[in-house]
């Protein structure tokens, strides 16, 4: 808890920051922020976990990893923020700010141990995000993805609102060990209520998480918002909603997992295959991320699908290899669009010739996109397949493998530009903040691939 | 539920009611009587000796008028609005405690509508309500001057509104209850509010002029600019209402200014004066009434002395130095009270 | 706690639907009867809005400043802070120096987002 507090405090003192004019300090204190919150999660580590604050919140080891995996990720997106966001708006402190609250509140959702705290974390979360999505003012289309991206929001949030509130009024309790040992004492006498209220938080969840039939907003929003906020919320964001979502569903709804998993497979299956062809379709890089994000949410559900003590970790390397990854190739999409202006797959032709590094991280990190071995995705991939064929049956392993295909089909589009179609073009210039993160990146993924136990052993 | 107490009630509350109306009519006679003593001059005497039943032909001619509806108006929110404006005006005092309990024919009966235990609450959120009415009638004239007055209104009583529940906790730190029939009783004798909650009571008093919008913070309304403010396209008796509206939230902000800083019924020595409880009831009633009266002319007094304020001096005002002021005064007194528990 | 429980009771509020009764009575009852009484000769010009006069150009209904909005939308957040602090302000004494240390935690939270406010000159009016 002391990191959430310290976060939160830290928000504030950005603000201060911006307004005695000090723009210079924002980003080294941001980072020594977030690398005190590190440290101070990571003393916790080996402590007992209990409940705290009436069981308000538990940092076990889930919550914790989840919760570095995030301080990480943000911390990264924080360092390729250096020009970037000064050229858009002169509020700049208030980025740093609403970032770390968006932050603070994706901590609560992956450390809420009442159904209380997992609204209101997502809530937090979310209201940071309207604004960030629409802080580009005077632009059309940012101000169309914060309209569409707070409507969509606050209507999912009346399904989990909803959803709640039948599993109290089931259950009389917001605890998630209320709720658990509700499930166990009655395991023949379950209220009608309790069903209806599993199947609303199914739909607030997908709605937030971005799962088909519930993903139409996904695609404007992240085109609208300016790249840095849309890398926050495919990866931070994502990573923070699936570890809520698992969380919720791995403490209290295992014993009914007959009811929900058919449910949650028909929108698996919907997800990766809407995600995946939508994607083929598109042009703009910025949207085939957008809609390979949804197929990645697909990936994902896996995990909750085959739900059992593999999941976290399965989830947990899953995401971290998708954020990763997901990084490097918004900061690539950055730099070159800001050399071309063009978020276009054309726009990368012949990046090879004259940035080989940035060519080189970039096809990592599209590597471990697609799941190709030796790099990080292929790790997750392979470990969230595993959990499915154990469980499941071959025919949904054998169209996961088929949209995995698709996947390597469009991420190869880039590589190919990249290596093989000549253009005139100038050397792009890439400043250490960019070079470090890129760095960082393309090691991470691949020594993940190589040394998988390096996560894989946290959870 | 017996019917006896369902009767005591509502004779209680058309009384207050009458009561409350008269006192709102003969206002309007007061106001004018005031603005004439303090600028050398007699103001109305023609109907009847010293012009008493002025009010009366004022109120007839109300009735008498013609009733306009402009036709750009939405009308149902047109009738609305001076509707809400006089019931908010009229329910909010229900909870002041008017004296001490009666005894009639061995019944006794307290001399309050209601006596609920979140009495301040209720009083707050009935006022808070009344700006509907203001905001409706203004929106719904379709006319500029009437918008501009509404949405002066509106924003001017938010401003004050925070500072008003600022200041008012300082006191409820004192009192320790929301119930204003036992935050009264505290007050006996001669151990009222005001000695220590001072700085709380000027802060409140300016909030009462701003959310009744009186001069100097008469905004919403200000002939000058805005012709007549957010009742511009009114006439007959929804303008009445409006009017009428205004009185009365004097009166009842009178009311609970007294009732919360000035001792409401209590005066000194009310207990050594061996008269019989009925009668004390009663004169303390009287007293209470006349502590209104002299918050009635204060509020007069104020009107025809200052001149009104510009916005953003109204705003700031608000905002920049009545809040900051509440708040300060907030921790003056948790300071001064723990500091008090723990050392005498 | 009997008192507490004899003013908790819903006839304790019963009375001040009473005087809901009275006071919306009188507000109908006399619109009604000056609606019946007053006379009626509506004409073009009466009907329009007054500005003094002048023609009226436009409708009324438009945009205004964007500074009311902020106006409400602070009001929103304050009074919700505010409203927090009832039901502390009537038993800070039992809870004493801790209590009152953490409310002033609490109300230095709410001045720092003051401080905010006035700063990014949100309440100024030029």
């Amino acid at each position: 808890m002391s990191a959430i507090i310290t976060l939160s405090l830290l928000a504030v003192l950005l603000l201060y920051l911006g307004l005695f004019k000090a723009k210079k300090a924002l980003l080294p204190v941001s980072l020594l922020g977030l690398l005190a919150a590190i440290v101070l999660y990571s003393i916790q580590w080996d402590t007992d976990a209990e409940p705290l604050y009436s069981g308000m919140v538990l940092f076990d080891h889930f919550a914790v990893a989840f919760s570095i995996l995030s301080l990480f990720i943000t911390g990264l997106v924080f360092l390729l923020s250096r020009d970037y966001f000064d050229s858009i708006s002169e509020h700049v402190a208030e980025y740093y700010a609403l970032i770390i609250f968006s932050l603070t509140g994706a901590l609560l959702v992956v450390s809420f141990h009442n159904l209380a705290m997992l609204f209101i974390g997502i809530e937090i979360m979310s209201v940071a995000l309207y604004i960030l999505v629409g802080i580009r003012k005077r632009d059309f289309s940012s101000n169309e993805a914060a309209l569409k991206y707070f409507l969509m929001g606050a209507f999912s949030t009346g399904f989990l609102l909803f959803g709640i509130t039948l599993i109290y009024g089931a259950t009389g309790s917001f605890d998630l060990t209320e709720i658990k040992n509700y499930l166990i004492a009655n395991p023949h006498s379950i209220s009608p209520l309790f069903y209806s209220g599993i199947l609303l938080l199914i739909i607030g969840l997908s709605f937030k998480v971005g799962a088909a039939p519930f993903h139409f907003w996904t695609p404007d929003v992240y085109e609208g918002a300016p790249i840095l906020i849309t890398t926050f919320m495919s990866t931070v964001v994502k990573t923070a909603a699936f570890a809520g979502f698992l969380r919720l569903f791995l403490t209290c709804f295992v014993p009914l997992q007959d009811f929900w998993a058919p449910v949650l497979l028909v929108i698996t299956v919907l997800t990766l295959f809407i995600g995946n062809i939508s994607a083929l379709a598109q042009q703009s890089f910025k949207r085939m991320l957008a809609y390979s994000s949804i197929s990645h949410a697909g990936y994902m559900l896996f995990g909750i699908l085959s739900i059992g003590a593999a999941s976290a970790g399965a989830i947990f390397v899953y995401s971290a290899a998708y954020s990763i990854a997901s990084v490097v190739a918004f900061a690539v999409l950055i730099l070159v669009k800001r050399s071309r202006g063009s978020e276009h797959f054309e726009a990368f032709n012949g990046l090879a010739a004259k940035n080989p590094y940035l060519a080189f991280t970039l096809s990592v990190a599209m590597l471990s996109l697609a799941g190709i071995p030796l790099t990080a995705g292929f790790v997750g991939k392979f470990m969230m397949f595993s959990g499915v064929l154990a469980n499941y049956h071959i025919v949904l392993l054998l169209l996961a493998v088929l949209n995995a295909a698709m996947g390597i089909y469009y991420y190869f589009r880039v590589i190919v530009a990249m290596y093989f179609r000549p253009a005139d073009r100038e050397e792009v210039t890439v400043n250490a903040n960019y070079k470090a993160v890129l760095f960082i990146g393309a090691l991470l993924t691949i020594a993940i691939g190589i040394f998988p136990s390096l996560l894989a052993g946290w959870l | 539920m017996e019917l006896a107490f369902i009767i005591e009630k509502f004779a209680l509350v058309i009384l207050i009611f009458v009561v409350t109306l008269v006192i709102a009519m003969y206002s309007t006679l007061a106001e004018r009587k005031v603005a004439g003593f303090m600028q050398d001059r007699y103001g109305p005497d023609r109907a009847g000796p010293f012009g008493m039943l002025q009010p009366l032909c004022d109120g007839g001619k109300f009735f008498f008028k013609e009733e306009i509806i402009p036709a750009g108006a939405h009308k149902a929110l047109f009738i609305l609005g001076p509707t809400i404006a006089i019931i908010t005006a009229c329910i909010s005092s229900a909870v002041i405690p008017w004296g001490r309990d009666l005894t009639i024919a061995g019944r006794v009966v307290p001399l309050q509508v209601a006596d609920i235990n979140v009495g301040i609450l209720y009083v707050f959120g009935v006022v808070a309500l009344g700006v509907y009415g203001i905001m409706l009638g203004g929106w719904a004239s379709n006319n500029k001057f009437s918008l501009m007055g509404a949405v002066r209104a509106a924003s001017q009583s938010i401003s004050y509104e925070i500072a008003m529940g600022l200041s008012i906790i300082a006191m409820l730190m004192v009192t320790q209850t929301l119930s204003l029939r036992e935050i009264v009783e505290q007050q006996a004798g001669f151990n009222w509010n005001i000695w220590v909650q001072p700085l709380g009571f000027l802060i409140f008093c300016t909030c009462a002029f701003a959310e009744c919008n009186r001069v100097p913070f008469d905004l919403p309304e200000c002939e000058t600019e805005l012709i007549g403010g957010y009742h511009t396209e009114y006439s007959s008796m929804k303008l009445g209402l409006y009017m009428f509206s205004e009185y009365i939230n004097m009166f009842v902000s009178s009311a609970v200014m007294v009732t919360l800083y000035f001792g409401g019924y209590n005066f000194p020595f009310i207990d050594s004066l061996g008269l019989s409880p009925n009668l004390l009831a009663i004169l303390g009633m009287v007293i209470f009434f006349l502590k209104i009266f002299a918050f009635i002319f204060f509020f007069m007094w104020i009107r025809w002395t200052l001149p009104r304020f510009r916005y953003d001096q109204l705003m700031n005002l608000g905002w920049k130095m009545l809040i900051p002021l509440s708040i300060a005064n907030i921790v003056l007194t948790g300071v001064i009270t723990i500091v008090k528990d723990t050392f005498f | 706690m009997t008192q507490a429980e004899a003013v908790n009771t819903s006839a304790n509020y019963l009375p001040i639907l009473f005087q809901l009764i009275v006071a919306g009575g009188f507000g109908v009852g006399t619109i009604i009867i000056t609606h019946l009484i007053g006379p009626k000769v509506k004409t073009e010009n009466k009907l329009g809005s007054f500005e003094s006069g002048i023609e009226v150009i436009g409708n009324a209904r438009q945009p205004f400043s964007i500074k009311y909005f902020m106006v409400a939308i602070l009001f929103v957040l304050f009074d919700i802070e505010v409203i927090f602090m009832y039901p502390w302000a009537v038993n800070f004494r039992q809870f004493g120096l801790s209590g009152l240390l953490e409310m002033f935690i609490f109300m230095a939270l709410l001045l720092l987002g003051f401080i905010y406010v006035i700063k990014k000159r949100a309440l100024e009016w030029d």
